[in-house]
């Protein structure tokens, strides 16, 4: 699904429209206090992760949307994309370690999402946008109480950029 | 609705899946307390759901009975539950996924329990959460798995312990079995063992080997089909489906097989690279391989190459191995056999000594209960240090001297002979290759295309054990120092092949004991993947996954990225 630049691969009950999909139906108000941030976790190491954070009671920043992948490594650049010219502040990516050590159970799936989001840079700059507003993190399932202070270091990262000029279009 | 028009709607959902959803709020576990639950019903009547329901116990039997009945009476097909995480319940919120599709939309542990009750963020997050799993479902078809009739049998590669054992368990288990051995003779290293590691609690003691039960259990079985002398030579096709060229005596015969154990094992590190040891250098220092098959051939007797006796013997530990310019791991083994070598020269005469200098000695597991066994024989002494000096002794032995003892000094001593105790290579990389030339990924030859948009720079495997004719090439791709990659965390007897179970040396250096053991996980493992795969279902990571990808082939273009990205290597 990552790989495909013509997004005709799919399943019957995952998809490049789908995500897609899932991705417009989020609101997203014209008020500069209420950002929204899509947020792409991976179902092996991320979502668990929020599932415990959850089961800990930590509570999280607010603005963060979450959509479910199996593996980062279907993350379609075309998301990018759609999402932030439909006023979202930023794309966060949760998934699994890669590397020597690797963790993603896709085994590549999360290195080759950071290798293909270095590629975006050239959308980003042409919506005028900072490349920053994408941003891959590593978590493993262990790593859960992390997840307020990722959250809102992201968050901070983004309102300092100043809204998203697509915001309200 | 009667039972005719029931049938004729049946036979019609299949050809084209009408969705009707239900939506089915649970308001228990606080979710009801912290949102305003008739809030999110109007986002299901905005997109005019005409069933939705709330319960405030909805995985209850009673709730749970709501959306059976708006299945079964109300005629909904797509079944959205928000409430608790997807990894919960799943038992109580499944429906057959042939004929129904459900979202699980996480109100619980990702919204209320993380965020703000009553509050106004919360309630907008609730809502874009709930948005976000209808959007879902609208896209979703039920499952329709590719089922075809597989062959039951499973191919195991190497004749050693490992893969004798797996013939024998996937055999015992009611599957029919090929098993290919290269040598002439089954039995691999293990024939070539004076006497085993302990074996049995309290695995204190060597003792004979039984490779001999186990070649003559495998020779006598019915449904284990020996080739010996042997190779694969072309390996096509997928799990379940898969035709095995094997050559044998100059013919060749295709096998249809299911799944494929790879059981080829190891070979020791190449002495010859240890000339700075004494290998090579003076006579009468051998490697731990020699040292066994010395001792098996003399029947206990501890003889040096030349024939004369030993009775002085030093082992030194970690020879070419812990070294980057050699072997950089420890191969978990060596320290055992020095030991048990130690012991064979302790029995083969009262007056005979065996010296053992380590770094470490790393007997892992309860093989420390064989560790304390060998430190109480009084014959063998165990010393920590560092090899300053090898020298040629008097009468054809060695002059060692050692440093970092815990003597705090320097040591000199004689033995007849020195044992380099060396370490384990897998034998998925090729003769005549070593670790530390490897190439990234596979074990091969660098290859430029010329393509339109430039030179293109790939790694083709050479060929080698499963010769496949897959699109990523002929061989299965390594992580570390030649071992089969497999998500040694989480998969450890999976590798990048799915259908290809990796068991023994082969995958990691192991004893004869745990090797057994590997290869009774991968039989398995083999037999799971032959019984998912005839119920059209994955095996690897998404264990049960009855999905799989299909490519809307009007519009590709053959970039052919996906063929080379995946990691599994399964599109061609």
């Amino acid at each position: 699904m990552g790989a495909c630049p013509q997004k005709i691969i799919s399943f019957k009950d995952y998809s490049v429209p789908m995500v897609a999909e899932a991705m417009k139906a989020v609101n997203v108000p014209e008020e500069e206090d209420k950002p929204r941030i899509i947020c792409l976790i991976c179902e092996n190491d991320a979502y668990p992760s929020l599932d415990i954070a959850g089961l800990n009671r930590m509570q999280l920043n607010p603005f963060f949307r979450f959509i479910n992948l199996r593996c980062l490594g279907g993350t379609n650049l075309v998301w990018i994309a759609d999402s932030l010219s439909a006023g979202v502040e930023g794309i966060m990516l949760i998934g699994c370690k890669y590397g020597d050590d690797y963790q993603c159970h896709f085994i590549k799936g999360s290195e080759m999402c950071n290798e293909r989001l270095g590629k975006v840079q050239e959308t980003l700059s042409r919506l005028m946008l900072e490349a920053e507003r994408v941003k891959q993190v590593q978590l493993a399932v262990n790593e859960w109480d992390q997840l307020p202070q990722i959250l809102d270091d992201f968050a901070e990262e983004l309102k300092g950029f100043g809204p998203n000029p697509f915001k309200g279009f | 609705m009667s039972e005719e028009a029931k049938n004729e709607a049946a036979a019609e959902e299949k050809e084209e899946f009408t969705q009707k959803i239900g939506l089915y709020i649970c308001t228990g576990c606080e979710i009801g307390d912290a949102l305003d639950i008739d809030a999110l019903k109007k986002i299901g009547e905005i997109k005019k759901l005409e069933n939705i329901k709330t319960h405030e116990f909805l995985c209850s039997q009673d709730g749970a009975q709501i959306i059976k009945d708006d299945i079964n009476n109300e005629g909904v097909n797509s079944i959205v539950v928000a409430a608790c995480s997807m990894r919960v319940n799943t038992d109580v919120f499944s429906y057959d996924p042939l004929k129904y599709v459900t979202e699980r939309v996480n109100l619980r542990e990702q919204v209320v329990w993380t965020h703000e009750p009553g509050d106004e963020d919360t309630q907008m997050l609730a809502e874009d959460q709930l948005r976000i799993g209808l959007a879902r479902i609208a896209k979703a078809e039920p499952m329709d798995p590719e089922i075809e009739p597989i062959t039951r049998s499973v191919l195991v590669i190497g004749g050693g312990v490992a893969g004798l054992t797996s013939a024998l368990e996937s055999a015992g288990a009611g599957y029919d079995v090929v098993l290919v051995e290269k040598e002439a003779e089954l039995g691999g290293w293990s024939r070539k063992m004076h006497k085993m590691l302990p074996a049995k609690p309290p695995f204190d003691n060597i003792g004979p080997s039984d490779i001999g039960e186990k070649i003559s259990a495998v020779e006598g079985n019915d449904r284990i089909k020996v080739m010996t002398g042997a190779a694969v030579t072309k390996t096509e096709g997928a799990p379940g489906l898969y035709k095995v060229t094997i050559s044998r005596n100059g013919g060749e015969e295709t096998v249809d097989i299911g799944s494929i154990i790879m059981a080829t094992g190891w070979r020791p590190y190449d002495a010859g690279n240890l000339e700075h040891l004494g290998y090579g250098k003076f006579k009468n220092v051998v490697t731990n391989v020699e040292m066994e098959e010395m001792v098996a051939a003399n029947d206990g007797k501890i003889l040096r190459p030349d024939g004369s006796v030993a009775k002085k013997v030093a082992f030194l530990q970690c020879a070419g191995s812990r070294d980057p310019e050699h072997l950089p791991y420890c191969s978990s083994v060596c320290c055992l056999t020095s030991l048990k070598q130690a012991t064979y020269v302790t029995e083969s005469d009262a007056d005979a000594e065996a010296y053992i200098i380590y770094k470490d000695m790393r007997t892992p597991g309860l093989y420390e209960n064989y560790y304390e066994a060998a430190q109480d024989n009084p014959g063998v002494m165990l010393t920590k240090g560092e090899i300053v000096s090898i020298e040629e002794g008097a009468d054809g032995g060695v002059s060692i001297e050692i440093d970092h003892t815990m003597l705090g000094e320097k040591v000199r001593f004689d033995a007849d002979m020195l044992v380099l105790a060396t370490g384990m290579v897998t034998n998925m990389v090729p003769e005549g290759r070593t670790i530390n030339d490897l190439t990234p990924d596979y074990i091969g030859q660098w290859k430029e295309t010329e393509t339109p948009d430039g030179i293109i720079k790939e790694v083709i495997a050479d060929p080698h054990i499963l010769n496949l004719e897959y699109r990523q090439g002929p061989e299965m791709p390594y992580l570390s120092y030649g071992f089969p990659d497999s998500h040694f965390v989480c998969f450890p007897y999976e590798t990048r092949r799915t259908g290809i179970y990796a068991a023994g040396t082969v995958r990691a250096p192991m004893t004869a004991m745990q090797s057994a053991s590997d290869a009774g996980g991968a039989a398995l493992k083999a037999i799971q993947c032959l019984e998912l795969t005839s119920e059209g279902k994955a095996v690897h990571p998404r264990v049960g996954d009855m999905t799989y990808p299909e490519i809307n082939f009007t519009n590709c273009t053959q970039c052919r990225r996906c063929t080379v990205e995946c990691p599994f290597g399964t599109l061609d």
